[in-house]
């Protein structure tokens, strides 16, 4: 799984803090999620998604060994 | 002596263990998890720092009560350790700790049945292992496992 989180984040001019406070993780959750380490739940996609006015397949999208 | 010991340690363990489970929805898997406040983890750490002191200071010389009574104390302490919240918990946090618990729980068993199988090998008549030291492994592995896991997904360590 690919995101563009972190250029859904500079396009918003948020930091990886200013998000996990909107949408109520932790700073290193969303690192993780930039980097692939996590992949995020439903629900957490839909908040990320919701934040960005994206939906979230503009957000993360799948590869093809998925 | 003992069974006043073991009296106290199952009021506590009931209290705690009954706040713990509190309010937890019997049928939302996704809920997260119910955890003591972050100050307990600092206090945790504190607790099991004097408990190691009590271990070594009190098991080379003291009474074998004394000895039962500073492992509770490092059980207690890393009970509070592994059950209070980070300063931000969330999915992933609660997911590291699922992962976790699977590690100390698989140790814990290894563990028992490698010491019995010694026992046995050793020509040793004692069996059972005790359960405190049981607690102490799970515990130590989750908190080890836990920090581990987490520097590792958190920070690709």
């Amino acid at each position: 799984m690919v995101n563009r989180l972190k250029i859904e984040r500079a396009i918003k001019n948020l930091t990886q803090d200013d998000l996990a406070k909107l949408i109520g993780v932790s700073r290193q959750t969303i690192n993780s999620i930039e980097k692939g380490r996590y992949v995020p739940s439903t629900v957490l996609a839909l908040k990320i998604s919701k934040i960005f006015e994206k939906s979230v397949n503009e957000i993360f999208e799948l590869e093809e060994d998925d | 002596m003992e069974k006043l010991i073991y009296a106290l340690l199952t009021l506590v363990y009931l209290g705690v263990g009954s706040w713990l489970v509190k309010g937890q929805k019997k049928n939302s898997i996704t809920q997260s998890l119910r955890l003591f406040p972050y100050l307990f983890k600092i206090i945790g750490y504190i607790w099991v720092g004097i408990s190691l002191i009590m271990v070594v200071v009190w098991g080379l010389k003291s009474l074998e009560v004394w000895q039962i009574i500073a492992h509770h104390n490092l059980n207690l302490g890393l009970f509070l350790l592994c059950f209070a919240r980070d300063k931000r918990e969330d999915e992933l946090s609660n997911l590291v700790r699922l992962r976790a618990f699977y590690y100390s729980v698989v140790s814990g068993f290894v563990v028992v049945i490698l010491f019995n199988f010694l026992n046995l090998v050793l020509g040793d008549d004692e069996l059972s292992y005790p359960s405190r030291a049981l607690i102490t492994i799970i515990l130590a592995v989750y908190a080890f496992s836990y920090s581990t896991l987490k520097r590792k997904v958190f920070y690709g360590k």
